[in-house]
């Protein structure tokens, strides 16, 4: 049977950019969350987020993370075309192309993977809000008079796939673009789909992730008045599983993988991170505006992801909770964990990395699937920053603030999205 | 495939459609409010859909009736493609107005006033996943899903993942389809001012789903093959689908292409696969609805075989990226 395995990580996190540098805080214990820079916030209610520690993120910015190893790649081009467009003025679009390289360097990839398709989460468009001051008149939008050849192509605001645009463009790649829009969920979607891609016979190598980036004055506010980020403004604002927990705390950056079919990666000797062996997704049909209580569908999930890498439920020795620190998610996710795994469940690690790095969105189950890792790296499974005093509500066993090293050959990553789209991956220490 | 379901510029019965299509001069871009009227959402979804959503949320209940599904829903998979955001003028208008300082726009007024000025549920309204949420959600559909990002191409994606969920046995009934406004004013300046829109069709709008199950439950219509090209010149990926198409006569086919140059290549296309198979073009008659005109032409191609008297159909569609979908169906048992 063919099996995808992870041959290459890519990250840009609220701790900077690389891999290392992701996995070092993260075993440190580390918190990302700090007042927002990136734009002024004095009037904003929300003034913190767990943002990737740069103000622009622009072309100097990028070309000073690029190594030795990235010089075959035509960045230069790419970032020139991307001055003109525009497309840096979104966020994202920085994160994914770093993470994106690092990925593709990581697995040793060059032009033997240039038809690899691409399978990409991506959050929604960035509004570039001072775009409309020149339209707007008498109170509404009204473009009649725009001027259009002499304005850059990204305005108003950017496109949805701006990003895989980006990499397929700096790759070269052949291969097709799909690009998941499922949000909280789309991280953990897209690698499962690239995992289906490979074991379906229909590709041998996928680049997959996911990308987002909502610290923008539309995406911090737009969340504030849903009532979803934590009202307190510290950096301990994300308490996950925790009896003090309020809210989310916004975050942003990229996570990519290359997935690859285990023989390919075993005869090139490619590095073997993980085997990406299950996945599940269901929809809680229930509200718009919170999460089934139950937790009975997202329990569904992460039986569908169980049964489908064909394991018992006790060979599960850790769970990514998705853990967002809300007052909702956290006990419904904790009761389906516990439905889950029955007695299992009383000596079953889980953590939240969200407490450090906030709440990635679309990008959140790729970059929880790249901490997920340590525990195949490192033999450590990250801490739950932030979570002191456990909800009698949540009746999981909750990693603690500082991580705890353990050896686990399965491990389970959950993604539930605003909506009710729940996603659950199952991974495996490579052989 | 057991069902379909159609809402379009031109109504939201797709049985008879491609009668309705070939006798119809020039395209409709909107869909009518009667329409939608047809069959009211609750209230509380106006304050928090977007026109896509709404429309997906119709199509979802006109698919799901037509299927003849209405138990265990919660094992009903849904794998939709969508397209950008797509808020309320209204809102944006009350948000930016109160922004304003001086005839520019103030961050730190938007910051307070900008923000309190428009509705708290508007975040949803932008998501462009709750296009399929806020349908799952009152269809009680709670099977695997997923949103894809479609300019017309990607719905093809949802297509195949929902024919992969089902082969697979993630669950054994989907809906796959699409839904999107081009006429949302964002879209339609973003569309003008990159030059990309079709003097003889149009942006418009709309959604469409059709109802899938697995092979042994004897469906009348098979889908026989899938693709998704990123170049639509790109023969070696579609090869495995065209050789599929090619297998045996195709005497229908159906063509969603965003613009001119992608009709040539479609026509093209079509000419190659089946020179004497009759070609209806959608985007003339039904304008191009982005993310929902593949699956638009998809109930074309399902009212071609069930009522025109087609065995096997090709629907050709393509993006304003330059992406080309292919999906093939028959009236024959899938070989």
């Amino acid at each position: 049977m063919r099996r995808a395995v992870i041959t290459g990580v890519g990250v840009v996190s609220p701790f900077g950019v690389g891999t290392s540098t992701f996995w070092r805080a993260l075993r440190e214990g580390r918190n990302a969350v700090r007042p927002i820079r990136s734009f002024d916030v004095t009037t904003f209610q929300t003034k913190i987020a767990a943002e990737v520690p740069i103000v622009h993120a622009n072309r100097s910015w990028i070309e000073g993370h690029l190594t030795g190893d990235d010089s075959d790649l035509p960045f230069d081009r790419v970032l020139t075309d991307a001055e003109v467009s525009g497309a840096l003025r979104d966020r994202k679009a920085a994160f994914t192309l770093l993470a994106g390289a690092e990925a593709w360097r990581a697995a040793g990839c060059g032009e033997a993977e240039r038809n690899a398709p691409l399978v990409i989460a991506l959050g929604l468009e960035q509004a570039l809000l001072e775009d409309f001051s020149p339209v707007l008149r008498n109170g509404a939008v009204d473009w009649t008079d725009e001027p259009t050849l002499s304005l850059p192509r990204v305005r108003f605001r950017s496109a949805v796939d701006l990003p895989a645009q980006l990499l397929r463009a700096l790759f070269g790649l052949k291969g097709s673009v799909i690009v998941n829009s499922s949000a909280c969920a789309a991280g953990t979607l897209a690698v499962a789909q690239a995992a289906a891609l490979i074991e379906r016979g229909r590709t041998d190598v996928v680049l997959c992730g996911g990308a987002d980036s909502m610290v923008n004055p539309l995406g911090i506010g737009g969340m504030t008045r849903l009532g979803a980020p934590s009202p307190r403004n510290q950096s301990d604002a994300c308490r996950p599983f925790d009896t003090r927990r309020d809210g989310l705390v916004i975050g942003e950056g990229a996570a990519m993988f290359v997935l690859e079919e285990e023989e390919r990666a075993r005869k090139r000797n490619a590095p073997r991170l993980g085997i990406v062996a299950g996945w599940g997704s269901t929809q809680d049909a229930y509200r718009v505006t919170a999460p089934r209580p139950d937790g009975a569908a997202a329990r569904a999930a992460m039986v569908r992801a169980i049964d489908k890498a064909r394991i018992s439920r006790d060979a599960i020795g850790y769970v990514n909770a998705h853990g967002t620190g809300t007052p909702l998610n956290d006990p419904a996710e904790a009761k389906a964990i516990r439905d889950t795994f029955g007695p299992h469940a009383d000596h079953l690690p889980v953590s939240s990395i969200k407490g450090a790095i906030g709440h990635l969105m679309a990008a959140a189950g790729a970059i929880e699937i790249a901490a997920s890792l340590l525990a195949f790296e490192a033999d450590f499974l990250p801490g739950t920053t932030n979570h002191r005093q456990l909800d009698s509500e949540c009746p999981i066993e909750v990693v603690g603030e500082s991580g705890r090293s353990a050896r686990v050959d399965w491990l389970l990553s959950n993604s539930f999205g605003f909506g009710g789209q729940n996603a659950s991956i199952v991974l495996g220490r490579p052989q | 495939m057991v069902g379909a379901s159609a809402v379009t510029p031109r109504g939201v019965d797709w049985r008879g459609i491609v009668g309705a299509l070939s006798a119809a001069k020039g395209s409709l871009l909107e869909v009518p409010q009667a329409a939608l009227d047809s069959d009211p959402a609750p209230p509380r979804l106006y304050a928090m859909a977007s026109p896509a959503a709404r429309f997906a949320v119709l199509a979802m209940k006109l698919a799901l009736d037509d299927a003849g599904w209405s138990t265990d829903r919660e094992q009903i998979g849904l794998f939709l493609g969508v397209g950008a955001s797509g808020g309320s003028m209204t809102e944006l208008n009350n948000m930016l107005s109160e922004s304003m300082e001086g005839g520019h726009f103030s961050l730190a007024r938007f910051g307070k006033q900008g923000l309190a000025a428009c509705n708290p549920l508007f975040a949803f309204q932008l998501m462009n996943n709750f296009t399929l949420c806020h349908g799952a959600i009152l269809a009680g559909l709670g099977g695997p899903n997923g949103a894809f990002f479609s300019r017309g191409a990607g719905t093809f994606e949802a297509l195949g993942a929902a024919i992969d969920s089902i082969e697979t046995g993630e669950c054994d009934r989907a809906l796959a389809g699409g839904a999107d406004s081009g006429r949302h004013p964002v879209t339609l300046a973003e569309l003008q001012r990159e030059r990309v829109l079709d003097p003889q069709s149009g942006a418009s709008e709309g959604a469409a789903l059709i109802a899938l199950i697995a092979e042994n439950e004897q469906p009348s219509v098979f889908v026989n093959a899938w693709a998704v090209a990123p170049d639509a010149n790109d023969e070696e990926l579609l090869g495995e689908c065209m050789t599929e198409a090619q297998r045996d006569a195709i005497d229908f086919i159906v063509l969603a292409p965003w613009g001119g140059g992608a009709r040539a290549t479609l026509e093209r296309w079509a000419c190659t696969v089946a020179p004497h198979a009759r070609i209806l073009d959608i985007s003339l008659t039904l304008g191009d609805s982005l993310a929902a005109s593949p699956a638009m032409a998809w109930t074309v191609a399902l009212d071609a075989l069930a009522s025109e008297g087609a065995h096997r159909a090709l629907v050709l569609g393509a993006g304003n990226d330059g992406a080309i979908g292919v999906a093939l169906f028959s009236r024959r048992v899938a070989s």
